[in-house]
């Protein structure tokens, strides 16, 4: 008796995964591809307690009215002990707490810088990349070139100099060199991607120009620009520390990590720690931010 | 492409470049700052002095107008007056300027044997501990940066351990009569060989603080170059033909290994001047960067852009040489134009 279901494979048809169980599926995937390099671990972590502290600095720290215009003499030049972790200044403000709230000034410059100077780069580098071989295209790449024709912190202190020297100005002035190096980025790709087939189909199908250009190149060149960016903030940081060092960022006496280390090379070698603290904070923070850089490098590179 | 073509067009390109900077210079000096003359004389100048500033700086005039005489009295080498050393600024960039030169030079020199030297050394021990060694220093490296060595430096061999001298070019027991401008080369022409070797052992920490974090960045790029290379064809015929490792490696794996590294020489250089404005004031160097800092603090409008451009005059002049270099090391450039990685 033959059976006629015999070529009936039952298929298990695939489970219908929830949303938030997709959404979980990829965090853990990218988690994965993040966390198999044990530095940008490291990174994550020093970058997120570094936030924390920076958010909730006059929570944590154990004199936040030292980050002010503040005189202790009876204190002044402490070194490093139980009550002062990291020792005092020559006005009796407590090394820690300063430090930690300049992490708030570092935070604020990179984010804003970034916010600006990304989104501008990016647009431009599309434009000039949709517009490729036309005056569009030239006059966009020229001008970054001209901005990319001076190392980029000698024109940023410049700029800031010619300002008013505050922490704004400081972050006008790097935003200003900043761009170009996205715009560099993103003509690259787009110029490429430009020709692809689907952004002729695209084209063909009577697409807008607005549609075409953000909707279809813009993308496919998101991956490496999150990359740049997440690499760039440890950059923005060294560039706001070095404008601070020579006293061309935050204004005393609200703490910079750069004003900082330039105020205690002045009592070097006895108040040692006022110069070393700001500077190992400034090496952590920046190595923290470049390592979790790598990660999300990774990431998005192997994910892909 | 030959290489001659290739170098008119890449001049070509930097002098259009210059003259958009230029623009910007002036556009900072000139107009940003609202009234320059106001600015040089200061608010308490009577009126008409500074009215007849502004007539000498030609402010009586269109914008374009300025520029045009600004810039034609740039190529001049007349760059105005400086408020600072009330001298012109020309000749101030002329006294500053060598010593600068001489300590990027030297950056460099030290950045390029220490990148080729550490990077050949990781490849070779890929996956063992020098490797590793080194690509944790990359990751240091890169994170300290210029100014935060420096002020170590000073502490640890100004006042710890006093091996080296720290501030200026020169131990004050000697004095060399100034022909070029550069210390060692001076102490030399005038056969004053211990004048020659102090003014170096002065160029020691200033270098390897402006060095460090490009010298192991380019490492790690030579590394994976090199490690890319390997597997290559090329280099398993080599292996067949039974040449010695040793000579596959220095002669037919390096040469073309370096060309990435040579070209992000180009940005490395650029972040030495940058940095150069902080080191030098901390080593008290007394060079074109400490003077520009001092020009920026006391807003020096003249001096500024007379030391923006010159930088950016010598930035251009070492990117065609890096694009010279690049295009020696990579005959795809050479004899095709296109630009090889």
């Amino acid at each position: 008796m033959a059976n006629k279901n015999f070529l009936a494979v039952t298929v298990e048809k695939p489970r219908e995964k929830g949303k938030w169980h997709r959404f979980w599926d990829r965090v853990s995937r990218y988690w994965y591809h993040f966390s198999r390099n044990k530095l940008s671990v490291v990174g994550l972590a020093i970058v997120v307690l570094v936030i924390i502290l920076a958010i909730f600095a006059p929570l944590v720290t154990p004199y936040p009215e030292h980050a002010g215009p503040f005189v202790d003499y009876k204190n002044a030049g402490q070194p490093p002990s139980a009550k002062y972790w990291l020792g005092t200044d020559p006005i009796g403000r407590d090394i820690f707490s300063r430090i930690i709230f300049a992490f708030r000034g570092a935070l604020v410059m990179s984010i804003l810088v970034l916010a600006i100077a990304v989104p501008v780069g990016t647009v431009f580098g599309l434009l000039a990349g949709f517009y490729h071989g036309t005056i569009i295209d030239t006059v966009i790449m020229r001008i970054s070139d001209i901005f990319l024709s001076v190392p980029s912190l000698v024109l940023a202190l410049a700029i800031a100099a010619v300002l008013k020297p505050n922490l704004m100005n400081s972050m006008i002035a790097v935003t200003v060199m900043w761009w170009p190096w996205y715009t560099r980025l993103v003509y690259g790709m787009a110029s490429s991607i430009r020709n692809d087939y689907f952004v002729i189909a695209a084209e063909l199908s009577g697409a807008s120009k607005f549609h075409i250009i953000f909707r279809e190149i813009l993308p496919n060149c998101l991956s490496p620009v999150f990359t740049k960016m997440a690499l760039d903030v440890g950059w923005v940081i060294l560039i706001g520390a070095s404008l601070s060092f020579v006293g061309l960022g935050e204004q005393p006496p609200t703490p910079a990590l750069g004003q900082m280390v330039s105020d205690g090379a002045r009592y070097l070698p006895q108040l040692w720690w006022m110069s070393v603290f700001p500077a190992l904070a400034i090496i952590i923070v920046i190595l923290g931010f470049n390592l979790f850089g790598d990660g999300i490098r990774d990431m998005l590179q192997s994910s892909r | 492409m030959k290489l001659g073509p290739f170098i008119l067009r890449r001049l070509l390109l930097s002098i259009f470049v210059l003259i958009g900077l230029s623009i910007v210079i002036f556009i900072l000096a000139r107009v940003v700052p609202g009234d320059p003359a106001r600015l040089a004389l200061g608010p308490r100048a009577p009126e008409d002095v500074v009215e007849q500033l502004r007539k000498e700086l030609h402010m009586d005039k269109s914008l374009p107008e300025q520029y045009w005489i600004w810039l034609t009295n740039a190529l001049r080498g007349d760059l105005g007056k400086s408020l600072v050393t009330k001298r012109p600024v020309i000749e101030d960039i002329k006294e500053y300027l060598p010593a600068t030169l001489e300590l990027v030079f030297f950056t460099a020199i030290f950045m390029v044997f220490f990148a080729i030297l550490l990077g050949t050394l990781a490849a070779r021990y890929k996956d063992r501990w020098v490797d590793g060694v080194i690509r944790i220093f990359s990751y240091i490296g890169v994170s300290i940066p210029a100014f935060v060595l420096a002020v170590f430096f000073i502490l640890i061999f100004g006042y710890a351990w006093p091996i080296l001298p720290v501030l200026g070019r020169l131990g004050s027991q000697f004095t060399v009569a100034r022909v070029t401008g550069f210390m060692i080369l001076d102490s030399m022409l005038a056969g004053n060989w211990t004048a020659a070797w102090n003014a170096f052992t002065h160029l020691i920490l200033p270098a390897i603080a402006l060095a460090l974090g490009g010298t192991f960045q380019e490492a790690r790029i030579t590394r994976s170059s090199m490690v890319d290379n390997l597997s290559k064809d090329f280099i398993a015929a080599e292996r067949g033909y039974g040449i010695p490792e040793r000579r596959i490696m220095f002669k037919y794996l390096l040469k073309p290994s370096l060309i990435p590294t040579v070209s992000v020489m180009g940005m490395d250089i650029a972040a030495t001047i940058g940095n150069a404005f902080l080191v030098e004031m901390i080593f008290n160097w007394p060079g074109i960067s400490r003077y520009g800092i001092n020009a920026m603090l006391f807003k020096d409008l003249n001096a500024i852009s007379g030391v923006v451009l010159i930088i950016g005059l010598i930035f251009a002049l070492t990117n065609i040489v890096v694009d010279i270099i690049v295009a020696f090391l990579d005959p795809r450039v050479r004899l095709g134009g296109i630009r090889g990685q």
